[in-house]
Protein backbone atom coordinates (compact mmCIF):
# COMPACT_ATOMS: atom_id res chain seq x y z
CA UNK A 1 0.00 0.00 0.00
CA UNK A 2 1.18 3.50 -0.77
CA UNK A 3 -0.02 6.58 1.04
CA UNK A 4 0.02 9.92 -0.77
CA UNK A 5 -0.58 13.02 1.32
CA UNK A 6 -0.38 16.78 0.98
CA UNK A 7 -2.41 19.96 1.18
CA UNK A 8 -5.56 20.61 -0.83
CA UNK A 9 -4.82 20.99 -4.56
CA UNK A 10 -1.16 20.27 -4.09
CA UNK A 11 -1.11 17.97 -7.12
CA UNK A 12 -1.55 14.62 -5.41
CA UNK A 13 -3.91 13.06 -7.99
CA UNK A 14 -1.87 14.25 -10.96
CA UNK A 15 1.22 12.87 -9.28
CA UNK A 16 -0.38 9.47 -8.78
CA UNK A 17 -1.76 9.40 -12.34
CA UNK A 18 1.69 10.11 -13.79
CA UNK A 19 3.73 8.06 -11.42
CA UNK A 20 1.60 4.94 -11.56
CA UNK A 21 -0.12 5.32 -14.95
CA UNK A 22 -3.62 5.38 -13.55
CA UNK A 23 -6.24 7.14 -15.69
CA UNK A 24 -9.10 7.46 -13.26
CA UNK A 25 -8.98 7.90 -9.54
CA UNK A 26 -12.37 7.62 -7.85
CA UNK A 27 -13.18 9.05 -4.45
CA UNK A 28 -12.68 6.76 -1.49
CA UNK A 29 -15.92 5.07 -0.50
CA UNK A 30 -17.02 1.82 1.11
CA UNK A 31 -16.83 -0.05 -2.20
CA UNK A 32 -14.02 1.73 -4.09
CA UNK A 33 -11.46 1.26 -1.30
CA UNK A 34 -11.90 -2.51 -1.51
CA UNK A 35 -11.29 -2.82 -5.27
CA UNK A 36 -9.69 0.23 -6.94
CA UNK A 37 -5.97 0.67 -7.57
CA UNK A 38 -6.08 4.21 -6.20
CA UNK A 39 -8.63 6.29 -4.30
CA UNK A 40 -8.76 10.00 -3.48
CA UNK A 41 -10.25 12.14 -0.71
CA UNK A 42 -9.66 9.65 2.05
CA UNK A 43 -10.08 12.45 4.60
CA UNK A 44 -13.66 13.04 3.35
CA UNK A 45 -14.37 9.31 3.53
CA UNK A 46 -13.33 9.38 7.19
CA UNK A 47 -15.88 12.16 7.77
CA UNK A 48 -18.56 10.08 6.10
CA UNK A 49 -17.72 7.01 8.20
CA UNK A 50 -17.96 9.15 11.33
CA UNK A 51 -21.37 10.42 10.27
CA UNK A 52 -22.44 6.83 9.52
CA UNK A 53 -21.15 5.73 12.94
CA UNK A 54 -18.93 3.12 11.35
CA UNK A 55 -15.94 1.47 12.95
CA UNK A 56 -13.31 3.32 10.92
CA UNK A 57 -10.39 1.15 11.97
CA UNK A 58 -12.29 -1.98 10.94
CA UNK A 59 -12.94 -0.52 7.47
CA UNK A 60 -9.27 0.46 7.15
CA UNK A 61 -8.13 -3.01 8.16
CA UNK A 62 -10.55 -4.67 5.75
CA UNK A 63 -9.33 -2.39 2.95
CA UNK A 64 -5.70 -3.27 3.67
CA UNK A 65 -6.53 -6.99 3.77
CA UNK A 66 -8.64 -7.07 0.60
CA UNK A 67 -6.76 -4.47 -1.43
CA UNK A 68 -3.18 -4.57 -0.14
CA UNK A 69 -1.66 -2.73 -3.12
CA UNK A 70 -4.01 0.24 -2.99
CA UNK A 71 -2.75 3.82 -3.33
CA UNK A 72 -4.55 6.00 -0.80
CA UNK A 73 -4.67 9.75 -1.32
CA UNK A 74 -5.59 12.05 1.56
CA UNK A 75 -5.43 15.74 2.34
CA UNK A 76 -3.47 16.77 5.39
CA UNK A 77 -6.02 18.75 7.35
CA UNK A 78 -4.28 19.32 10.67
CA UNK A 79 -2.35 22.48 9.84
CA UNK A 80 -4.84 25.05 11.10
CA UNK A 81 -6.37 26.71 14.08
CA UNK A 82 -8.48 24.48 16.35
CA UNK A 83 -11.93 24.49 14.68
CA UNK A 84 -14.83 26.15 16.51
CA UNK A 85 -17.19 23.29 15.67
CA UNK A 86 -16.95 20.15 17.81
CA UNK A 87 -17.63 17.78 14.89
CA UNK A 88 -14.86 19.49 12.89
CA UNK A 89 -12.46 19.08 15.81
CA UNK A 90 -13.30 15.41 16.14
CA UNK A 91 -12.92 14.88 12.39
CA UNK A 92 -9.51 16.56 12.36
CA UNK A 93 -8.36 14.42 15.27
CA UNK A 94 -9.73 11.21 13.71
CA UNK A 95 -8.11 11.93 10.34
CA UNK A 96 -4.79 12.46 12.15
CA UNK A 97 -5.00 9.20 14.06
CA UNK A 98 -6.15 7.13 11.09
CA UNK A 99 -3.50 8.63 8.83
CA UNK A 100 -0.79 7.84 11.42
CA UNK A 101 -2.02 4.24 11.37
CA UNK A 102 -2.08 4.06 7.57
CA UNK A 103 1.37 5.70 7.34
CA UNK A 104 2.75 3.09 9.72
CA UNK A 105 1.39 0.27 7.55
CA UNK A 106 2.40 1.87 4.24
CA UNK A 107 5.23 0.57 2.13
CA UNK A 108 5.84 4.17 1.07
CA UNK A 109 4.51 7.51 2.30
CA UNK A 110 4.75 10.19 -0.37
CA UNK A 111 4.16 13.81 0.47
CA UNK A 112 3.20 16.01 -2.47
CA UNK A 113 4.05 19.70 -2.50
CA UNK A 114 3.71 21.77 -5.71
CA UNK A 115 2.99 18.55 -7.59
CA UNK A 116 6.31 17.07 -6.52
CA UNK A 117 6.24 13.87 -4.53
CA UNK A 118 8.77 13.35 -1.77
CA UNK A 119 9.07 9.92 -0.27
CA UNK A 120 9.26 10.54 3.46
CA UNK A 121 9.44 6.90 4.49
CA UNK B 1 20.58 20.08 23.72
CA UNK B 2 17.38 21.70 22.50
CA UNK B 3 15.09 19.84 20.13
CA UNK B 4 11.99 21.47 18.66
CA UNK B 5 9.21 19.26 17.34
CA UNK B 6 6.42 20.65 15.21
CA UNK B 7 3.62 19.29 13.05
CA UNK B 8 -0.09 19.45 12.44
CA UNK B 9 -2.84 18.38 14.75
CA UNK B 10 -3.04 14.63 15.28
CA UNK B 11 0.26 14.07 13.50
CA UNK B 12 1.92 11.96 16.19
CA UNK B 13 4.15 14.74 17.56
CA UNK B 14 3.71 13.71 21.18
CA UNK B 15 4.67 10.11 20.68
CA UNK B 16 7.82 11.09 18.81
CA UNK B 17 8.62 13.75 21.42
CA UNK B 18 8.34 11.19 24.22
CA UNK B 19 10.63 8.84 22.36
CA UNK B 20 13.14 11.62 21.73
CA UNK B 21 13.11 12.71 25.38
CA UNK B 22 13.55 9.11 26.54
CA UNK B 23 16.61 8.78 24.29
CA UNK B 24 18.13 11.86 25.94
CA UNK B 25 17.30 10.14 29.20
CA UNK B 26 18.32 10.84 32.77
CA UNK B 27 15.75 12.24 35.16
CA UNK B 28 12.80 13.26 32.97
CA UNK B 29 10.11 15.83 33.65
CA UNK B 30 7.03 16.34 31.50
CA UNK B 31 5.89 19.96 31.62
CA UNK B 32 2.18 20.08 30.87
CA UNK B 33 0.57 23.35 29.81
CA UNK B 34 -3.01 22.37 29.01
CA UNK B 35 -5.60 23.71 31.43
CA UNK B 36 -8.35 21.16 32.10
CA UNK B 37 -11.08 23.72 31.47
CA UNK B 38 -13.63 21.44 29.80
CA UNK B 39 -14.39 17.79 29.22
CA UNK B 40 -12.61 17.68 25.86
CA UNK B 41 -9.38 18.99 27.44
CA UNK B 42 -9.68 16.53 30.31
CA UNK B 43 -10.00 13.68 27.81
CA UNK B 44 -7.02 14.91 25.85
CA UNK B 45 -4.92 15.23 28.98
CA UNK B 46 -5.98 11.73 30.03
CA UNK B 47 -5.00 10.29 26.63
CA UNK B 48 -1.54 11.85 26.90
CA UNK B 49 -1.16 10.66 30.49
CA UNK B 50 -1.93 7.12 29.46
CA UNK B 51 0.45 7.34 26.52
CA UNK B 52 3.41 8.32 28.66
CA UNK B 53 2.62 6.20 31.71
CA UNK B 54 5.37 3.75 32.54
CA UNK B 55 7.91 5.68 30.45
CA UNK B 56 9.60 7.26 33.46
CA UNK B 57 8.36 10.86 33.32
CA UNK B 58 7.51 12.95 36.33
CA UNK B 59 4.85 15.54 35.55
CA UNK B 60 4.70 19.23 36.40
CA UNK B 61 1.77 21.39 35.44
CA UNK B 62 2.64 24.92 34.48
CA UNK B 63 0.14 26.98 32.56
CA UNK B 64 1.81 30.34 32.29
CA UNK B 65 5.22 31.34 33.52
CA UNK B 66 7.72 28.53 32.90
CA UNK B 67 10.54 30.57 34.42
CA UNK B 68 8.75 30.36 37.78
CA UNK B 69 8.90 26.55 37.69
CA UNK B 70 11.42 25.60 40.38
CA UNK B 71 11.79 21.97 39.33
CA UNK B 72 14.95 20.74 37.71
CA UNK B 73 15.57 17.69 35.53
CA UNK B 74 18.14 16.28 33.13
CA UNK B 75 15.57 16.18 30.34
CA UNK B 76 12.34 18.11 30.06
CA UNK B 77 9.54 17.58 27.61
CA UNK B 78 7.41 20.68 27.16
CA UNK B 79 3.98 20.12 25.69
CA UNK B 80 3.19 22.43 24.13
CA UNK B 81 4.35 25.87 23.05
CA UNK B 82 1.05 26.62 21.28
CA UNK B 83 -0.94 26.02 24.46
CA UNK B 84 1.49 28.01 26.55
CA UNK B 85 1.23 30.91 24.10
CA UNK B 86 -2.58 30.88 24.19
CA UNK B 87 -2.51 30.73 28.00
CA UNK B 88 -0.17 33.70 28.19
CA UNK B 89 -2.00 35.77 25.57
CA UNK B 90 -5.50 35.23 26.85
CA UNK B 91 -4.88 35.33 30.61
CA UNK B 92 -4.56 38.45 32.77
CA UNK B 93 -0.92 38.57 31.73
CA UNK B 94 -1.89 39.42 28.13
CA UNK B 95 1.66 38.56 27.08
CA UNK B 96 2.08 39.02 23.33
CA UNK B 97 5.82 39.44 22.93
CA UNK B 98 7.23 36.46 20.99
CA UNK B 99 10.72 37.16 22.34
CA UNK B 100 9.54 37.00 25.94
CA UNK B 101 7.52 33.85 25.36
CA UNK B 102 10.35 32.02 23.59
CA UNK B 103 12.76 33.14 26.33
CA UNK B 104 10.30 31.72 28.85
CA UNK B 105 10.42 28.35 27.07
CA UNK B 106 14.21 28.36 27.14
CA UNK B 107 14.30 29.31 30.82
CA UNK B 108 13.36 25.76 31.90
CA UNK B 109 15.99 24.39 34.26
CA UNK B 110 17.25 21.32 32.40
CA UNK B 111 20.22 20.01 30.44
CA UNK B 112 18.13 18.86 27.51
CA UNK B 113 14.83 20.26 26.36
CA UNK B 114 12.36 18.75 23.91
CA UNK B 115 9.65 21.28 23.08
CA UNK B 116 6.52 20.45 21.11
CA UNK B 117 4.82 23.15 19.09
CA UNK B 118 2.16 23.24 16.38
CA UNK B 119 1.61 24.27 12.79
CA UNK B 120 -1.63 26.23 12.75
CA UNK B 121 -1.32 28.67 9.88
CA UNK B 122 -2.24 26.65 6.80
CA UNK B 123 -6.00 26.17 6.79
CA UNK B 124 -6.58 28.93 4.25
CA UNK B 125 -9.04 30.76 6.48
CA UNK B 126 -8.60 34.47 7.09
CA UNK B 127 -9.11 35.09 10.77
CA UNK B 128 -9.70 38.37 12.56
CA UNK B 129 -8.67 39.86 15.83
CA UNK B 130 -7.26 37.62 18.52
CA UNK B 131 -6.96 34.52 16.33
CA UNK B 132 -5.04 36.40 13.64
CA UNK B 133 -2.78 37.80 16.32
CA UNK B 134 -2.29 34.35 17.88
CA UNK B 135 -1.26 32.83 14.54
CA UNK B 136 1.23 35.62 13.95
CA UNK B 137 2.74 35.43 17.43
CA UNK B 138 3.03 31.64 17.44
CA UNK B 139 4.64 31.74 13.98
CA UNK B 140 7.24 34.15 15.27
CA UNK B 141 7.86 32.12 18.45
CA UNK B 142 8.34 28.98 16.37
CA UNK B 143 10.88 30.75 14.18
CA UNK B 144 12.75 32.12 17.19
CA UNK B 145 12.85 28.71 18.86
CA UNK B 146 13.92 26.96 15.65
CA UNK B 147 16.84 29.38 15.39
CA UNK B 148 18.03 28.34 18.85
CA UNK B 149 17.33 24.65 18.36
CA UNK B 150 20.02 22.05 17.74
CA UNK B 151 17.50 19.98 15.83
CA UNK B 152 14.03 20.64 14.43
CA UNK B 153 11.63 17.93 13.30
CA UNK B 154 8.30 18.15 11.57
CA UNK B 155 6.27 15.05 12.38
CA UNK B 156 4.05 13.98 9.48
CA UNK B 157 1.58 11.24 10.44
CA UNK B 158 4.07 9.63 12.75
CA UNK B 159 7.06 10.13 10.44
CA UNK B 160 9.72 12.50 11.77
CA UNK B 161 11.06 14.69 8.97
CA UNK B 162 14.19 16.47 10.10
CA UNK B 163 14.16 20.07 8.89
CA UNK B 164 17.15 21.34 10.85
Amino acid sequence: MRFVIGGKNSGKRAFVKNEYGIADIPRADYDTVMTERAVGDFHSFIRRMMEDNRDIRAVTDKMLAENPDIIIISDEIGYGVVPMDKADREWRERVGRECCYIAEKAEKVIRVICGIGNVIT
Amino acid sequence: MFILITGGSGSGKSEFAEKTAAELGGDMLYVATMKPYDEECVKRIERHRKMRSGKGFRTAECYESLSSLEERADTMLLECVSNLTANLMFSDKKETDPHKISADVLSLKCKSLVAVTNEISSDGINYDGDTKEYIRILGEINSLLAKKADRVYEVVYGIPVRIK
